[in-house]
């Protein structure tokens, strides 16, 4: 379950910005390296793929901050 | 802050829109966005068709072609207002302000009162107020409310945050006083900290236009822009309208005694389809009662974008029955405020193109 998070976490992130890469056991920094555009299609991915549902007040740097904490979040709602 | 009105309502709502329209697909080369992502922000944000005027038409040139139209088609005469309020952020001119340029152009009478705004997105709900304060007033009896914007000639080519969303417009909204005792209700509310959220730099005092203030800088998500472009905080927007806009409309709620679903029909300012569908889940709104779409097909149009929806999504014969409307607009400002207002029997909800 892990993995298959963290996969498909990656490759919705990559869907956006195929040009990020992502390294085994690493967090990658997304602070700073994703827009605002970026998001908001990221956000759309991740209710479409997890049948989530993110609040406005989610939307937020913290949470977006690297693919961990995209991903510690995303399981947060998807549990 | 609460406003309550009576002895007023809307007679009508003309909405004018360039004909000249541009699609994201034949622009997209602007902008550094991947395939993928140009075809998710058409889905998501709406990046698609907009209005825009072409180069030299100001907002005097719609609002003049709007009055005419109406004159021509018997739907109003010109003769029968007594005070006329523009609303807008691009004026035609810094002086004078743009509805005496109207007034000059369509001979309007004299024995009038003219009055500008500079109001954005928020700016049909801050006309609507003005003009039912107006009507308080024992000669005044109709007052002609124009919104009208033509930011697309202020947004830099390579702005993707802004300018595929952009698109111009402007709206005649004729409200008069009625013996119709039934009460609006309204709330406005401002944080002036925020005035640099949304602004266009230079043009001003502050800044004068200069060769300098034209020069395009890249900023760190890859938007190209001078001093003499639209500058907007996209973030800063967002937050600020998902923290304040759900709260007002609670309070306007609580101040009419009505309930949400007693509202038949919310006509929003429409920044962008996914802000609109947030916001919508956030209040409780269903989805078929806040139409979401006028980014996709026209554009945002700013101030315009309230009578914009409201010509476009909704019917003149939908107005046959009393409607309980909800309107909002939030931005610039930043400003945020609400109407809860019945709408009925509107004699024309037009749109012309010219």
């Amino acid at each position: 379950m892990e993995n298959y998070l963290n996969t498909k976490v990656a490759k919705i992130i990559n869907s956006v910005r195929p040009e990020i890469s992502f390294n085994q056991d690493i967090d990658t920094e997304l602070f700073g390296v994703l827009d605002s555009l970026d998001i908001i299609l990221i956000v759309e991915e991740l209710e479409k793929q997890f049948d989530i549902s993110i609040n406005a007040n989610q939307i937020v740097p913290e949470n977006f901050a690297s693919l961990y904490t995209l991903e510690d979040f995303v399981k947060s709602l998807a549990r | 802050m609460i406003f309550q009105f009576h002895g007023a309502r809307i007679h009508g709502i003309q909405l004018i829109l360039p004909n000249h329209e541009i699609s994201f697909d034949n622009e997209v080369n602007n902008y550094d966005f991947s395939p993928q992502q140009s075809a998710k922000l058409k889905v998501v944000m709406g990046f698609d068709r907009r209005r825009v005027v072409a180069e030299g038409v100001t907002c005097s040139d719609l609002v003049v072609a709007g009055f005419e139209a109406l004159s021509r088609d018997g739907l109003l005469d010109l003769k029968s207002l007594d005070a006329l309020i523009v609303v807008t952020q691009t004026p035609d001119y810094p002086i004078p302000g743009t509805s005496y340029v109207i007034h000059g152009r369509l001979g309007m009478r004299q024995d009038m009162l003219c009055l500008d705004i500079n109001q954005g997105c928020a700016g049909f709900v801050v006309g609507l107020m003005t003009a039912f304060s107006l009507l308080n007033q024992a000669h005044i009896k109709r007052v002609a409310l124009v919104n009208a914007d033509v930011v697309s000639r202020l947004v830099a080519m390579g702005d993707r945050n802004s300018r595929p969303i952009i698109g111009d417009a402007a709206s005649i909204t004729i409200v008069d006083a009625t013996s119709d005792d039934s009460l609006i209700h309204g709330n406005i509310n401002v944080d002036g900290t925020g005035w640099n959220a949304l602004m266009v730099p230079a043009g001003g005092m502050r800044i004068r236009p200069s060769p300098q203030t034209s020069i395009l800088k890249v900023d760190a998500n890859g938007n190209s822009r001078a001093l003499d472009n639209l500058l907007m905080r996209g973030d800063a927007v967002f937050n600020f309208v998902m923290k304040e806009v759900p709260p007002m409309i609670q309070s306007l709620l609580e101040a009419s005694g009505m309930k949400l679903t007693q509202v038949d029909g919310f006509a929003f300012h429409q920044p962008n389809p996914f802000m609109l569908r947030k916001l919508a889940e956030k209040i409780g709104v269903p989805r078929h009662k806040m139409p979401m779409d006028l980014v996709r097909n026209f554009g945002n149009s700013s101030g315009v974008s309230i009578p914009a929806v409201l010509c476009t999504s909704f019917s003149a014969s939908y107005f046959q029955q009393p409607r309980v409307m909800c309107l909002a607009g939030f931005g610039v400002g930043l400003t945020w405020g609400s109407l809860l207002m019945k709408m009925h029997e509107l004699s024309f909800l037009n749109i012309v193109e010219i």
